[in-house]
């Protein structure tokens, strides 16, 4: 029996023009239907000013362009992951020293007298406003009510503990501390009350190298 | 011969509406114009000791920044916007549809009636259902995630893993911002089929509300990978501010 060797050849290339057509309009019909969907779009700009020519617009551009640049952080500053739970200490753009660091664990705590207590890390630009050596931690009304135990007054010996916040401390304002810590296991985790921990020897570094008035920025 | 002049021609008029640009061509100086505008609200962002993002959809990437540095970036894997033309200026985010308070562990102060082993076992044991939820829940993510929940720690934290990837952001001038993660490309050919099918069924889906959505409201989409829409949800806050950034045609 003679195989129809050109009737199969016919078919098959039928089909496969048939499918490259059918595929070709489908790619096509999907174009036009999502054709003004993935491209933005925004709204065009008024002009209200009418002495505005292309050359002063051009020259207020670089103008506005200048002044954001001198804006970004210069010189010293550090800045602080608190997702990832890293610490920077950078010069302009070079990154000096890294440190795996722990950050606000985000937990509430029921405040019996008032609005709760979230201990989130703050996010934002902030500065080294005071340093500290051999900090003494003063017991904040939370760590008195997580604990289960009755408020004392503002002044009394037992908020002072010592040692907990490592050999050093810096405070970046309200109440917030970049300090040492005895739980260094933790460190990488989201487990502080806000404050960031850092392990001693980064601490030590850190510690030496920045001046108060030095740009904190945490995100 | 007249046959086939016509299917080349409409072939070409197919392509020339395929691939031609959605919005008319604008001017050089409203172009510079709107470059100017966007400058302009950056630098009110940038002069604020806050954080704030660039949605920079020219490069399809979403930018963490403060006093106009770039502290982080993430990559726009999926864009899609429905709706009005989103405006170039600072836009304040009210709010999301998921409130971040909902993922927060509520600290138990130990009760001083109870002895301390008795509040301890009570702590534990609470660790322990929230573990075993939380264990639950992760059951049905990828093996990754499995194993992560299977080192964590008995504490209590709130970490970036427990962050949505999925949720919404409201802005004035009723602007939606929709992110997602972008789906882990299939390998397989079941996969690849049923990933053309979504696809094919989100397309109706957005060409049927393109008709229905308000004329004035922009809704936008954006996909990113998941620990990037996690980070990303990690960062803004109650109250970040945003830009919207996109050349004129």
């Amino acid at each position: 029996m003679n195989f129809p060797m050109r009737k199969v050849a016919l078919v098959l290339a039928g089909v496969a023009g048939f499918s490259l057509i059918l595929g070709g309009a489908g790619f096509f019909a999907w174009r036009w239907t999502l054709r003004d969907i993935t491209e933005p779009r925004v709204a065009v700009p008024k002009n209200t000013d009418k002495k505005l020519t292309e050359a002063t617009i051009a020259a207020k551009t670089k103008a506005v362009e200048d002044k954001i640049k001198s804006l970004a952080p210069r010189g010293l500053h550090i800045v602080i992951d608190t997702a990832m739970n890293r610490l920077w200490l950078k010069e302009d753009d070079k990154v000096i020293r890294e440190a795996v660091v722990s950050c606000g664990s985000g937990a509430i705590l029921p405040n019996p007298k008032g609005k709760d207590w979230v201990f989130d890390t703050p996010h934002g630009e902030y500065q080294i406003q005071v340093k500290k050596k051999k900090p003494m931690w003063v017991k904040p009304d939370w760590a008195f009510v997580e604990e289960g135990l009755p408020i004392p007054p503002k002044n009394s010996e037992d908020r002072y503990e010592a040692g907990v916040m490592g050999d050093y401390a810096m405070g970046i304002g309200n109440g917030f501390y970049l300090h040492g810590t005895m739980y260094t296991r933790m460190l990488g985790r989201n487990v502080t009350h806000g404050c960031v921990r850092i392990g001693d020897e980064d601490l030590k570094s850190l510690y030496a190298s920045v001046p108060i008035g030095t740009k904190v920025y945490l995100y | 011969m007249l046959k086939n002049g016509f299917f080349i021609a409409a072939l070409a008029l197919v392509c020339l509406l395929a691939f031609q640009s959605p919005a008319g061509a604008a001017s050089a100086f409203e172009s510079q114009l709107l470059r100017t505008k966007f400058l302009e609200s950056e630098l009110a962002l940038a002069q604020k000791t806050r954080f704030y993002l660039v949605f920079d959809l020219e490069k399809s990437e979403v930018h963490l920044k403060a006093r106009g540095q770039t502290f982080r970036t993430w990559p726009i894997l999926k864009f899609q916007q429905l709706g009005a033309p989103l405006p170039v200026e600072v836009l304040a985010l009210q709010k999301t549809n998921l409130s971040a308070d909902t993922f927060r562990v509520k600290i138990k102060p130990p009760d001083p009636n109870k002895s301390e082993e008795e509040n301890e076992a009570e702590r534990q044991r609470e660790i322990k259902e929230r573990m075993a939820k939380k264990a639950a829940a992760d059951a049905k993510k990828e093996a990754d995630d499995k194993k992560r929940t299977q080192t964590v720690p008995n504490f209590d934290a709130l970490e970036l893993p427990d962050m949505p990837s999925d949720f919404i952001m409201y802005f004035p001038k009723n602007v939606q911002v929709h992110i997602t993660e972008a789906p882990a490309p299939k390998k397989d050919f079941k996969g690849k089929v049923s990933a053309w099918a979504k696809r094919t069924k989100e397309a109706y889906e957005l060409y049927k509300k393109k008709s229905s959505i308000p004329p004035d409201q922009t809704l936008v989409n954006i996909s990113l990978e998941e620990m990037d829409a996690k980070n990303l949800y990690w960062s803004i806050g109650e109250s970040i501010s945003v830009i919207f950034w996109a050349p004129l045609d």
